[in-house]
Order: C-alpha cells, then sequence, then structure tokens
C-alpha cells in the first residue's frame, strides 16, 4: 500500500532522514515510536508530500509519486492525515469541515454528502455536534471531528501525526477508542504517537525512529518485551517513567 | 471670527465636499481591487511574479503620495502622455492605497497558521479552493479593522490633491479663502467636515478590533 | 530630454534632503514628547479633566487631514497677529499631528506591561510617578518600537507637505528644479527613489537601534 524507499529529507544543513525504507501492507497498522527530533513527523509528511523529499522514492498504491501537482492532490485525497494540532477550520461548522473535501475534491452531489457526513459523525460518536464550531468542542471531540474529516475522504490510509499528544489526559481516550475502531475495520494506518499502551494493542508493526534512522522494528510483543536495541531499551524505560 | 462669511460660500465648500467624497469612494474600491490582487500575489509562491509586485509595493510606500502625484501628473506629458487630472489623482491614489493595502491583505493572509494550509492540502482542495474556502475567510477577521483605517487615512490623504490643483475640500476651501481673506474659519470648517466623516468611522473601526480581540 | 538633470543638481538635492531629515527629527522628538505626556493623561481614566482633553485632542488630530492642520497653524493663527516662520509652523504642525499618534501607540503599550511590573515595583517603595517612567514607560516604548519608527518614517513623508509653505526640504527643492529645468519626471523618479532610499536607510537604522538597545524581544 505504501512503499518508502530510501527516503533522504535535510532542513538546510541538517538531515533529518538517513535512507529510511519502509514498506505498510493493506490493512496493516503501523506505530512509529521514538524520541523527539527522530524524524517520525518528518517522515509521516513526506508520505502526504507536506514534505519534499530530497532523494528516493515513494510508492502509493501502486503508484509511483512525481512533482506533478494533479497527481499530488490525487494522493492527497486517497491519504487521510490527522494533525497533533487538530488544525480544523474555525471559521466552519464540524459538518461544513467533514463535508469540504467531499464537496470539491470528490465533487460529490449536496445529498451524498450530508449522508457521508452523517454516517461519519456517528462513527465517531459527535452526531449531535454536527452544527458546532470548532471552538465550542473538547480537544477531544475536536480531534474526532479532524479524523472524521480525513475519513469523509473515504481514504485508502490513515496518516496520525501524534493525534493525542495536545490533548489532556482525560481526553486521550476517547480520540483512541475511534483510532482502535479504524484498526479494527480494516484501515491502513500510520501513527506516530507516545501512547505505547495503544501501540501495544493494536498495532501489527511498530518500528522505532532514532536520529533520522530505522533502528529497529518488530511486533509490539518483540519490541516492547524483548528489544534488541540499546536504545530501544533505554528510550522505553524514559517513556515508562513518565507515565 | 467670523464664521457668517464662510455659511455665504457654503455651495463652494460642499462642492469640494462632495468631490472628497467621491475620490474617496472610487479610490477605496479600485485600491482595494489593486492591493487585493497584489497582496494575494506576494503570498503566492510564484517568484518571478512577486518581485516587480515587491518593487511596486515598495516604492508607493516608501514614498510621499505628494512626490507620486507630481511624478504622475507634471511627470507623464514631460513623456509625451497626456493625463487629465482627475486620471491623474485617480490613478496615483489608486497606487499608492492599493500598496498599502497590499500589505495589510498579505499580513492577514499570513497570520492564518500553516496548520490551516497543510490540513486544506491534506483534503485535495486546490490552491484557490483553499485560499477562498479556508484562508481568506479567516484572513478577512485579521484585515478589516486595519482596512477601514486605512480608508480613514485615505480620505484625509485625499487632501493632498490640492496641491496640484485638484478641486476638493481643501482646494475649494482655498477659494474661499482667496476671495474673503478668512483663512482660520474656512480651514476649521474644512477640518470640522473631515471629522465629521472620519470620526464615525474611526469608532466603528475601534469597535471591529475590540470585537476580534473577544472573538 | 535630459535624464542625468537630477544627478547634475544633486547637490542642491541633497541640501533638500538634509533639511527633509533634521525636520523630521525636531518633529519626532517633540511629538515623542509630547505624545508621551499625552499617552499619561489617556492613561490615568480616573483623572477626569485630563483624559477628556487629552482624548478630545487625540481624535480630532487624528480625524483630520494633516495638511489643514499646517495650512491653520501657519495661515489662520496669522489671523490673530500670530505669524509663525515657515520652517516653524512646519515643524509645529508635524509634532502636534504626530504625537496624537505616537500617543495611542505609547498609550496601547502602557496598557501592554503586566500588572506584576507595577506591584514589583511599588513593593520597592517606589512612587506612581517614578514607577511610570522608570519601570512601566521603557517597556512600552520597548514592546511598541516598530510602530513608533514606522511613525518616524511617517514623519519623513509628512515634511514633503511642508512644500506648500515653501519650507526648503526635498519635495521643495524637486519643485524648484522643476521649474527652472522642466526636466520633471526625471526629476520627480530620482527624487521619489532618493525618498525611498532615505527611508530604507532610516528604517534599516532603526532596525539595528530596536536589536542593540533591545535585545530581549529581538528573536534568536
Amino acid at each position: 500500500m505504501i512503499e518508502l524507499s530510501n527516503i533522504v529529507k535535510s532542513f538546510g544543513k541538517q538531515t533529518i532522514l538517513h535512507n529510511v525504507s519502509l514498506s505498510v501492507k493493506k490493512g496493516e497498522v503501523v506505530v512509529i515510536i521514538g524520541p523527539s527530533g527522530a524524524g517520525k513527523s518528518t517522515l509521516l509528511r513526506c508520505i502526504n508530500k507536506l514534505e519534499d523529499i530530497d532523494s528516493g522514492e515513494i510508492v502509493i498504491d501502486g503508484e509511483r509519486l512525481t512533482r506533478d501537482k494533479k497527481q499530488i492532490r490525487k494522493l492527497r485525497a486517497e491519504v487521510g492525515m490527522v494533525f497533533q494540532q487538530f488544525n480544523l477550520f474555525p471559521h466552519l461548522t464540524a459538518r461544513d469541515n467533514i463535508a469540504l473535501g467531499p464537496t470539491y475534491t470528490l465533487k460529490q452531489g449536496k445529498a451524498n454528502i450530508d449522508k457521508i457526513v452523517d454516517d461519519i459523525l456517528f462513527k465517531v460518536g459527535l452526531l449531535e455536534k454536527k452544527m458546532s464550531y470548532p471552538g465550542q468542542l473538547s480537544g477531544g471531540q475536536q480531534q474526532r471531528i479532524a479524523i472524521a474529516r480525513a475519513l469523509a475522504m473515504q481514504p485508502k490510509a490513515m496518516l496520525f501525526d501524534e493525534p493525542t499528544s495536545a490533548l489532556d489526559p482525560e481526553l486521550v481516550g476517547e480520540v483512541l477508542n475511534v483510532m482502535r475502531d479504524l484498526a479494527k475495520d480494516g484501515m491502513t494506518m500510520v501513527c506516530v504517537t507516545h501512547e505505547m499502551k495503544f501501540a501495544r494493542e493494536v498495532a501489527d508493526r511498530v518500528i522505532v525512529m532514532v536520529d533520522g534512522r530505522i533502528l529497529e522494528e518488530g511486533t509490539p510483543e518483540t519490541i516492547f518485551t524483548n528489544p534488541r536495541e540499546e536504545r530501544t531499551q533505554s528510550f522505553l524505560r524514559s517513556i515508562l517513567q513518565k507515565n | 471670527m467670523d464664521f457668517h462669511i464662510v455659511w455665504v460660500y457654503r455651495h463652494l465648500i460642499l462642492q469640494g465636499f462632495l468631490v472628497t467624497v467621491e475620490i474617496s469612494a472610487m479610490t477605496i474600491v479600485t485600491s482595494t481591487i489593486v492591493g487585493l490582487i497584489a497582496g494575494l500575489l506576494k503570498t503566492s509562491k510564484h517568484k518571478w511574479l512577486i518581485s516587480p509586485i515587491i518593487a511596486y509595493v515598495e516604492i508607493f510606500r516608501g514614498s510621499p503620495v505628494l512626490i507620486q502625484l507630481f511624478m504622475v501628473y507634471f511627470g507623464l506629458p514631460y513623456l509625451g502622455v497626456s493625463i487629465s487630472m482627475f486620471n491623474a489623482v485617480l490613478l496615483v491614489f489608486t497606487l499608492y492605497s492599493g500598496a498599502y493595502i497590499a500589505e495589510i491583505v498579505r499580513a492577514g493572509i499570513e497570520s492564518i497558521s500553516n496548520g490551516q494550509r497543510e490540513a486544506a492540502m491534506t483534503i485535495g482542495l486546490t490552491y484557490s479552493q483553499m485560499m477562498r474556502k479556508i484562508i481568506l475567510p479567516q484572513a478577512l477577521r485579521v484585515i478589516l479593522p486595519p482596512l477601514f483605517g486605512w480608508y480613514i487615512s485615505l480620505l484625509k490623504d485625499t487632501s493632498i490633491a490640492s496641491v496640484i490643483g485638484y478641486t476638493e475640500m481643501v482646494f475649494q476651501g482655498q477659494n474661499v479663502i482667496n476671495m474673503t481673506d478668512r483663512p482660520f474659519e474656512v480651514y476649521l470648517t474644512v477640518a470640522a467636515l473631515y471629522f465629521i466623516i472620519s470620526y464615525p468611522l474611526s469608532k466603528f473601526v475601534d469597535w471591529m478590533e475590540r470585537r476580534r480581540a473577544y472573538a | 530630454m535630459n535624464w542625468f538633470t537630477p544627478i547634475d543638481n544633486f547637490g542642491f538635492l541633497f541640501m533638500g534632503t538634509v533639511n527633509t531629515f533634521w525636520i523630521t527629527v525636531v518633529s519626532f522628538v517633540l511629538s515623542f514628547l509630547f505624545g508621551s505626556l499625552l499617552a499619561t493623561a489617556r492613561y490615568y481614566k480616573n483623572i477626569k479633566s485630563t483624559y477628556t482633553l487629552s482624548t478630545i485632542y487625540v481624535e480630532v488630530i487624528r480625524n483630520t487631514p494633516v495638511l489643514v492642520q499646517i495650512y491653520l497653524i501657519y495661515f489662520g493663527l496669522a489671523e490673530f497677529g500670530i505669524h509663525l516662520i515657515a520652517v516653524v509652523a512646519g515643524i509645529l504642525a508635524l509634532a502636534i499631528n504626530n504625537a496624537a499618534y505616537l500617543s495611542e501607540i505609547i498609550r496601547a503599550g502602557i496598557v501592554a506591561v503586566q500588572n506584576g511590573q507595577w506591584e514589583a515595583a511599588s513593593t520597592l517603595g517606589l512612587s506612581t510617578w517614578q514607577i511610570l517612567y522608570r519601570v512601566i514607560f521603557p517597556q512600552a516604548i520597548r514592546n511598541t518600537f516598530p510602530a513608533i519608527a514606522n511613525q518616524f518614517i511617517a514623519i519623513i513623508y509628512g515634511t514633503s507637505l511642508l512644500s506648500v509653505l515653501d519650507v526648503r526640504e526635498l519635495m521643495d527643492r524637486a519643485n524648484i528644479l522643476n521649474s527652472q529645468t522642466f526636466q520633471s519626471m526625471p526629476i520627480f523618479v530620482f527624487v521619489t527613489l532618493l525618498y525611498y532610499v532615505v527611508s530604507i536607510f532610516v528604517s534599516f537604522f532603526l532596525k539595528w537601534v530596536n536589536r542593540r538597545y533591545f535585545p530581549s524581544v529581538q528573536k534568536g
């Protein structure tokens, strides 16, 4: 579904990603963990072409990405993205946030859109907040609407960039529940997160990134109970201490 | 002091008042169009388009409008291009005001966080859809108060057109002074007439700013 | 057509630029002092008389054109036997005008200083005036420095209006040169660019002052 090979990305003189390769199968849930500054978010943003890569190759669903604007837009329509800061459109209601993509990118009719919006709002459990503005919602609700907005595009895969990091602890659960349901439904997902319990439960594969490289990868079982690398162990220790 | 003499020549001052309102209204419309386009282009990624726009905005914000008036009104005929006084005034104030509005628009657009742009991109919107549906509606709340504040400045700045002889309110006032030799009364009356338009507008701008602060 | 007219007469135009510059500086200093007083009067809303007077002043000045203010001071006052020299009337008008704008900038700066600063300073036993002028005021200036710098540059442009009183600043010199040589376009284009260069130069200088003296508000 998603094939990354030898991705190199640098900002100025600083290289953020060194030759990163990663392959995600259809229906697979991949969780990327690692200390901050490891390049996790950058990798995610490269998949969606929010960042240009210096070299390497990205293939999504059999199609190799070029710099062609039309192709990039098509890809973005096919791959949903959820941000740490939600990035909901504050001047639009929950309904309009969700309806925007289907209206302009998928060019759906109004009746169809109403159905899509209702279905998705029901899925994330916020049907009653349909006409609310983002400012009237809690952080957890905003992030669920942001997920709904991405889902409304009927994406082939979803990217989550630390979706719960900006939330108060008591609001994390509701967002993770939505993500859990999505995984159960067979959605292809790549998540950058610090929620180790979620990773353990939901991930098919956990990837540990350090200093712009993939340090090791494996099933959650292996990574969490029997990591190969010393740096993985120390990272996991530091996370556990924080919790 | 003798304000009676002003009353005698009220039709001249009123005529000037109407011309001031007219040229202000016209340049508000034309320069808003110019400023909006220039401001939008300045935030676009097309480098080759931007440099002439930057030069235009820099020069017209970086020099007094009076010299700009002289440059166009006396300079163009020098190059063999005849231009009427009205057209010269309209052209100069459109370009001058457009340059300031371009900066207001640019600042408003750039105040919208990058996350909004990225979120719009991830749902596959085109650049123009993103601008029309996401960025501009939000930027407008930032742009409107300084924009209306600028309109007030523009209204007052049109008085400078009197220096090249454009018959707006200050110039008509000078006509009355030539006939009455009462500069104090006439200029005070002219100032009062500017105040009557400008003050309510400035209170409106204050209200807009307060509303934005609480929103 | 002679595009070298302004170059050939650069000395003449340069003297005008020098006059423009010192008129700007004097007007700015006066308007800054007066503007600070106005800002203080506008800040203390509970002292009704000074608050009302300063508010009326600021509103009247800001809602009328500076050109009319210049005419009023030069020609209007003459009606009452007050005959000012053109350059004095001009500087006075620019100072009176810009004081109103600067006072609003400074007042906003004072309002923006955190309450904790007042409390901290009063625990040190400073009087209200000492707090205002030693603690609050410097911070207000620092926070609003870019806006104050913009106002300085606005005064440069404002001085061009003094050409209507035949004050020998840059705009007036351009007019004189034009009436002597009739090389309108070369002269006015050159002088427009000259104003631009002066304003850029001043703006860089003020940015340097800001970095040099108020480093803490700068990023990085």
